[in-house]
């Protein structure tokens, strides 16, 4: 029972910190990604989803508290090297060895994973027509970029790990990228990937977790956004008590002259009523968009 | 491709399969994309573009085309088991369902034109009002969102 | 895996292996073919200039050639140029991987940091080995070529003790990458103490006695090695020893601090 519990979510960490001299750029994060999730890790630039990233690699260690990936501790040499056997990794930078070519680049990596998917590799090889016997310093962006997609997705991991890995691309290799992601998804593998791009996660991810300023301020699914998630407005004549719209599912309460608004997580309905109840003149319900809740939530309150 | 004869040439693609029936979702649209692809199956079957029988595309199949998380369309594809529009065979995949679809989809076209009229008069009434149509869409959008109309819009 | 990474290293580095063989193939090449035409160079100028204030080893190295080879490739010329060479095969590492934007790469294989230093020193120990084989094949068929009776306990001798010596450059180049960030910081950095090195021990190239100061910068001398060992027993033992342990530290600091890095 406990490992069955364990083995449903690929990634967990508690209390995450890391510090790069005084800078605190991962402050105590606490998340779960569950297993044959696409999960977006969205936050801002500096937010700290590449410090996390290079944590769950094993790139960086971190300052304080711990991590799961796949049940390993991140933080141990020899577990590190466990994880690794079993996660794919696509970052920001696609560059190469430019003193390898194409070739000579899968076989170095093929023979690091046992479980090397031939079939994935002989399919985007023929999909992306790459020239095997050239020295990959020689290569366009696009064909180092494919190339790279080649070296990840043909690892035949169960957990891919993908920092910001839309950054930089044309549209199409973009979109091929995502494609690539949901058929690993569709393969059984799970997802973890970071980006600011909040249409990419929509697109394609069924959890999302946001990070800002180092910390965890939502994790919700892409199925409650929709089905939960209200902006609900009222119009008061006098502005309410603070207590009166400390109610279950209220995430954020934002006051502008008459005009209370308010964003919920579930709960809308009583939430409604209930501001109703307490003297609001006008209550109206709103559906929100990913996007909305994305820049409510980042809204600082000194802002 | 075609010569259409007015001097534009049009470049044909065919296909066998039925991925190309469905477009890319739009994130941007606010509509959530489990609605959109369900909406477009739906269509698809009232259209004839999908007639009992035919198979629809597999999860992974159509995840890739669609650029979606697969568990979209199999929440999709399970929906619309239980709502009979589509049957899940077992390491098959899904089909349109044979019978209960033609019946659903003549009594569903049925009603949609009747939807369509009373939208239509509805529209026509809140502009005679004078309101505008950024206004009406959002109180259509806000009714939809709040449960049904369980909470009235203005108390 | 472990092949792969073999691999990987010697596509890294072979072009500055093949730099070292061309470097090193002319230099020994030169001193043993050239050896005739600078002999009669300096007969005479021995005779047209008897007021030149020729130092001590001048006669010597005219009459001895052995001693000739000792002074010009082993106690200095091609000895700076080796030292140049050990260094060149020791520069990488994940710090200059991170300046090229490889680094994350390399980083995300099931492989240990350990295991990629270890792969590189090993990879590069070859290659440098390699080099001091190449240098006596040259020294001995440019010597039998000119007719110049060689013996060749004499070149391995030296050889032996100027690969040993070399390792403490190439360890010190290894743990320079893993030290200093930037794809050419560490060889600015390592040519700079090179440099430094040698402006300090000139002047005792040719067997004046050391001052106190110079003591810690004895490494030349010791890459030289005595200017009469011909036999393994005259071996310096002691140094070469120092030299394997002072090269073993330096890569066990490498080491333990590609284990500590965040990148």
């Amino acid at each position: 029972m406990e490992i069955s519990v364990k083995q449903s979510y690929p990634i967990e960490t508690d209390a995450l910190t890391k510090y790069y001299g005084d800078f605190e750029a991962v402050r105590g994060l606490t998340m779960r990604v569950p297993k044959g999730s696409i999960t977006g890790f969205l936050g801002q630039n500096g937010a700290g989803k590449s410090s996390t990233i290079r944590m769950l690699l094993g790139m960086s260690r971190p300052t304080r508290g711990n991590g799961r990936v796949l049940d390993f501790d991140i933080a141990d040499e020899k577990q590190s090297i466990e994880i690794r056997k079993r996660v794919a990794y696509v970052g920001e930078d696609k560059r190469l060895y430019d003193y390898m070519t194409v070739r000579q680049m899968i076989d170095f990596t093929k023979a690091f994973y046992p479980g090397w998917r031939d079939d994935v590799e002989k399919k985007l090889l023929e999909e992306f027509r790459l020239p095997l016997d050239r020295p990959t310093k020689k290569l366009s962006k696009g064909m180092r970029t494919q190339t790279a997609l080649l070296l990840a997705f043909a690892r035949g991991a169960e957990l891919l790990i993908l920092d910001e890995p839309t950054e930089g691309l044309d549209p199409v290799m973009a979109e091929k990228l995502l494609e690539l992601v949901v058929g690993a998804a569709a393969d059984g593998a799970t997802v973890f990937f970071s980006s600011h791009q909040i249409a990419e996660v929509e697109q394609i991810a069924d959890r999302i977790l946001l990070i800002d300023r180092g910390q965890l301020i939502l994790d919700t699914t892409l199925e409650s956004i929709s089905a939960d998630f209200r902006r609900v407005r009222g119009v008061y004549d006098v502005a309410p008590r603070p207590a009166a719209l400390a109610i279950d599912g209220v995430q954020r309460v934002a006051v502008d002259g008459r005009i209370v608004s308010v964003m919920v997580s579930h709960n809308s309905v009583t939430i409604a009523e209930r501001m109703k109840a307490e003297s609001a003149s006008a209550v109206e319900v709103l559906p929100m968009t990913l996007k909305e809740i994305v820049l409510e939530s980042l809204k600082r309150e000194d802002a | 491709m075609t010569d259409t004869g007015i001097g534009a040439r049009v470049v044909v693609y065919y296909s066998t399969s039925t991925v190309t029936l469905f477009l890319k979702p739009n994130p941007a649209s606010g509509v959530p994309i489990y609605l959109q692809l369900k909406e477009q199956i739906r269509h698809a079957c009232e259209t004839g573009a999908l007639r009992p029988g035919d198979a629809l595309p597999g999860i992974r199949a159509l995840a890739e085309s669609m650029v979606i998380n697969p568990n979209t369309v199999a929440r999709v594809y399970r929906e619309l088991e239980q709502e009979g529009l589509l049957e899940l065979r077992h390491g098959v995949g899904a089909f349109v369902a044979s019978r209960g679809t033609t019946r659903w989809t003549a009594a569903k076209t049925g009603q949609m034109k009747a939807a369509q009229k009373a939208a239509k008069s509805f529209v026509q009434e809140l502009r005679r009002r004078g309101i505008e149509s950024d206004e009406i869409r959002r109180l259509v959008e806000a009714e939809l969102a709040s449960h049904d109309g369980r909470v009235p819009l203005v108390g | 895996m472990t092949r792969a990474l073999v691999h990987k290293t010697w596509l890294e580095t072979r072009t500055r292996f093949v730099v070292g063989v061309i470097v090193t193939l002319a230099v020994c090449g030169f001193f043993t073919l050239a050896h005739s035409w600078i002999e009669s160079n300096w007969q005479r100028d021995l005779i047209e200039h008897p007021e030149y204030d020729n130092p001590a080893w001048f006669l010597r190295v005219m009459r001895d050639y052995p001693f000739y080879l000792y002074h010009f490739v082993y106690a200095d010329f091609f000895q700076k140029i080796w030292v140049f060479l050990a260094v060149l095969l020791g520069i990488g590492g994940l710090q200059r991987e991170a300046a090229h934007g490889t680094a994350a790469f390399t980083l995300s294989l099931p492989v240990s940091r350990a295991k990629l230093f270890i792969t590189r020193a090993l990879v590069a120990v070859t290659e440098l080995f390699a080099l001091a084989a190449i240098a006596l094949l040259a020294i001995a068929i440019g010597s039998a070529i000119m007719r110049l009776p060689y013996p060749i306990d004499h070149g391995i001798s030296h050889l032996a003790t100027l690969f040993t010596g070399g390792l403490i450059f190439l360890a010190a180049a290894l743990c320079l990458g893993e030290f200093v960030e930037g794809e050419n910081t560490p060889v600015v950095i390592a040519l700079g103490a090179i440099g430094l090195l040698y402006f300090v021990m000139q002047p005792y190239v040719d067997g004046a006695p050391l001052d106190w100061f110079a003591v810690p910068f004895a490494v030349p001398k010791l890459m030289a090695g005595p200017a009469d060992i011909t036999r393994a027993a005259d071996i310096p033992w002691l140094g070469f020893i120092a030299s394997l342990g002072a090269a073993g530290l330096l890569a066990v600091l490498g080491i333990r601090r590609t284990q500590r890095s965040d990148y």
